[in-house]
Formats: C-alpha cells, structure tokens, sequence
C-alpha cells in the first residue's frame, strides 16, 4: 500500500534539495514554500469590485490587463482569466480571510494551499528549458515580466509567472503545478534542465 | 495549428476541445416543430471552406470560444469570446500564422 502524504510535506522530498553540479549551471531550479494560494472567481458584474477586494487584502494594485499579474513574494495577484485570479500570500489564513469578504454573491474562494506545489526557474536558460514543454512564446517581448499564462507542459496543466528580471538579476519564472503531478513534473523539468546543466536551491530559499 | 485565444494569445489547438458546429441555434421551444428539433440536433453541413465552430480553451482561460477557420487549409480567421464573458474579454483574436 502506498504511504499517505501529510500536505505539510513537499511531494518533492528527496528529489529537490539543494544540488551543485560538477559543471556548468545555467538554470537554476528551487521549489518554493506555497504557504496560502486561493483561487477566486468572480461573476460578471461582480469582477470588477472583486478585483478591489483582492488589491486592498493584498496591498498592491490589480493586475494590468488580462494576463497580468502584481504583487511580489508578500503577496501577488495573478490574472488567470477574465474575473479569475490566483492569489499567493504568505499569510496562512488567507483563505479564511477572502472567504468573509467575498461571500456567494460577490465570488467563489478555493483553497489550493495544498493543491499545487510552487518551482521557481531561474538563470540564462531559464526560457529555453521551459520552451521544451511549454508551448508559448516566451520572448521578452510577448511574454514580458509580470505575465502569467495558463498553459499546459505534456498535458499537465502550469501556470507561468514571468517576474521582474531586475530585481532577480536573470531571467525568471514561477510555477505553479499540481501536487498530484508534482513529482513527474520536476523529472521532466530536471531531464529538460540536464543539457544546459541545473543547480538545485535549498526547498524554500526562492 | 494555432488558436487565437482573445484572452490568452496564440495558442496550441491541444489546449482546447472542439464545442461543436456554431452556426446552428436553438430553437424556440414554445413554437418549434418536431422538425425543428431534428434539424438543430442531428443534422450538420460538412462545408468546404469557411466554417464556425466552437472551441473550449480548457487548458487556458477557461473560456468558449467562437472560431471562423477555414476546413481546407486550415487558416483561422479569428476568435471571439462567447458566453458570460464575452463582454469582458478583448474582443477579437487574430490569426498569426
């Protein structure tokens, strides 16, 4: 019988902790600690005044335009479809929160805490290894810092985050997986990382 | 071949599922005729050339879309959000191929 997995444990134990290679590195790969991600989708009428709920709960501005997102480490808003959004925050009771401001009326609230794992891919490369899977433009220019995509890496569906090249100093990208997948997906992105060579971060270190 | 996705951008077709024939309409249950109802469920034109269809962008946005492509060569001429928020998206995806 399989062992069952407390959602406070990484499905990636044993396979992402820190890792230097021999030779060269241009990508870099850490899977981040998701502490609280919900999902809310709005009605039609409702999205715009959700939108301000979610900026004034988080602290930062809506996203701009669709596909964007806003917001960094603290607390980010990402745009997923018209009124549809992903919301990260390092605050465990997030959820709870956006469910009392956000009744029925106004939207719907999941928690996916524990239903996605979080990979930040970073480095030169960075783009090049994702573009193996995922089928989008990944130039600067179509995909800019900030943009977010729902897509999908051999049928296992990703959300891409492009963040703010300056602040990182390279090229980086956030995904956001599901758990279930979690364990397949990193030996697809480790097999994609093995030609430009790949240095693993501590868990939680991104 | 690539959608045009108002919300998402080019897309590949995997991330989508077909919806089915988008010319055909309901019709109104208080005077249809028997006839009616075959017609709107069963019977489909197999055109060649320009063709509307319905595209479900299940790995994107979510979002049904309306796509004019063309059966031969495949060329998409655009997309269109349908449904509930088809106000709220932009309004029109364009070919890019």
């Amino acid at each position: 019988m399989s062992e069952a997995i407390s959602p406070a444990v990484s499905p990636l134990r044993g396979h992402s902790e820190a890792r230097v290679p021999a030779g060269d590195a241009a990508v870099t790969l850490t899977e981040r600690k998701l502490v609280s991600l919900v999902q809310v989708a709005a009605w039609p009428e409702t999205a715009e005044q959700v939108e301000g709920i979610l900026a004034s709960l988080i602290g930062c501005a809506p996203p701009q335009g669709p596909a964007g997102s806003s917001g960094d480490a603290g607390g980010a808003i990402l745009a997923l479809s018209p009124g549809r959004w992903l919301v990260e925050s390092g605050d465990p009771r997030l959820a709870a929160r956006l469910g009392e401001q956000i009744p029925p009326a106004l939207g719907a609230v999941a928690d996916l805490s524990h239903a996605r794992i979080a990979i930040r891919v970073s480095g030169p490369k960075a783009a090049w290894v994702l573009a193996k899977g995922l089928a989008l433009d990944l130039h600067p220019q179509a995909f800019p810092p900030m943009k977010v995509a729902q897509s999908a890496v051999h049928e296992v569906g990703v959300v891409v985050r492009r963040l703010s090249a300056d602040k990182l100093g390279g090229d980086s990208f956030d995904l956001y997986v599901y758990r279930g997948f979690a364990l397949s997906f990193w030996d697809w992105l480790t097999e994609a990382a093995a030609e430009t060579g790949y240095r693993v971060d501590p868990p939680g270190s991104a | 071949m690539l959608i045009p996705c108002p919300h998402c951008g080019p897309r590949d077709v995997a991330e989508f599922t077909y919806g089915g024939d988008a010319t055909k309409e309901r019709p109104n249950p208080d005077s249809a005729t028997a006839e009616d109802w075959c017609d709107y469920v069963f019977h489909r034109d197999n055109p060649r050339g320009r063709h509307v269809e319905y595209w479900h962008h299940g790995q994107g946005c979510r979002l049904w879309l309306k796509v004019a492509r063309d059966t031969v060569t495949h060329k998409i001429e655009g997309a269109e959000v349908v449904g509930p928020w088809a106000a709220a998206a932009p309004k029109q995806g364009r070919d890019v191929a």
